[in-house]
């Protein structure tokens, strides 16, 4: 009677079952590396941002807002609106030390209208731009709406 | 015995899986872009002068310097007068630049430069252009 050698047979049955459960593992573990389950929120944003201001403006004073550009890109500033209807100062440029005011690099005086009256490009950063009046504010006050659009 | 080691063997390759595949499905944190550090430099500057700031940059990085705004009488309105626009070192009571240009305002860097850790100040000076005193704005950024 011929003798088996259990030890002999066991090892070559268990060598490839090794490498079927380490095939499984890998699938099991690594199936889904391309398959985000949630989607993530682009760090960048795609295209351009608009912002409103509205706001009265006294005699001799401003109407500003800040805005931040998250790239690189070109910034346009419309004076939509003038209430009474009157020619204004339209700036853009970036706030001054203490944030109080803005220190303008371009400026136009234009009255309201249906296109940007100011173009800038601009570096990743934050800004400001608005109205300021050049001496047509009445005592009443101004009405005016400044639409600025930014990376 | 052999039946042993196969079985230590297969729990290395399990273990070496867990660790290398674990982390592949966490999903990320969505980010905001983060704006550098700022700083900005203003004054009024009259017919042949100068002013500089001193800075410090705190780590190796990109240094930009925007001459941002020249206006005789604030808020506006704005004048496009060329200016020189320096970058060096503070020297006493002055600033030996190193790099400079010449430049009107605009809201996108003229001056950038490579920098390591150090105290650095930023200069605008007259070319001669100017007719009278103008208040400037000069935006730094720096790591």
């Amino acid at each position: 009677m011929r003798a088996v050698d259990t030890s002999r047979a066991h090892a070559r049955l268990t060598w490839p079952a090794v490498a079927l459960l380490a095939c499984a593992a890998i699938c099991t573990a690594c199936s889904n590396d391309n398959n985000p389950s949630t989607p993530t929120t682009p760090t960048t944003p795609a295209g351009t941002v608009t912002e409103t201001l509205n706001g009265v403006m006294a005699p001799n004073g401003t109407a500003i807002r800040t805005f931040t550009a998250r790239q690189a890109g070109t910034v346009t500033v419309q004076l939509a609106r003038v209430d009474p209807s009157i020619t204004v100062g339209l700036g853009v440029g970036i706030r001054g030390a203490t944030g109080a005011d803005c220190k303008f690099t371009q400026t136009v005086n234009t009255q309201s209208g249906t296109t940007a009256q100011l173009t800038a490009t601009v570096d990743l950063g934050t800004y400001c731009a608005g109205a300021y009046d050049i001496g047509t504010v009445g005592q009443g006050g101004a009405t005016v709406t400044v639409t600025v659009t930014h990376p | 015995m052999k039946t042993a080691t196969t079985a230590v063997s297969f729990l290395c390759v399990i273990g070496v899986l867990t660790v290398a595949c674990g982390n592949d499905n966490t999903p990320s944190t969505p980010t905001t872009p983060l704006l550098p550090s700022s700083e900005v430099f203003t004054g009024t500057l009259g017919a042949q002068g100068s002013s500089f700031y001193s800075f410090t940059v705190a780590t190796s990085g990109n240094v930009s310097i925007t001459l941002a705004s020249l206006v005789p009488k604030a808020p506006g309105p704005a004048v496009n007068t060329v200016m020189g626009l320096g970058v060096g070192t503070p020297d006493g009571t002055t600033c030996a630049v190193t790099n400079s240009v010449t430049t009107a305002p605009g809201l996108t860097a003229q001056l950038v430069n490579s920098l390591t850790p150090a105290t650095y100040c930023a200069k605008i000076y007259d070319l001669g252009q100017l007719t009278g005193p103008v208040d400037f704005a000069v935006r730094i950024v720096h790591p």
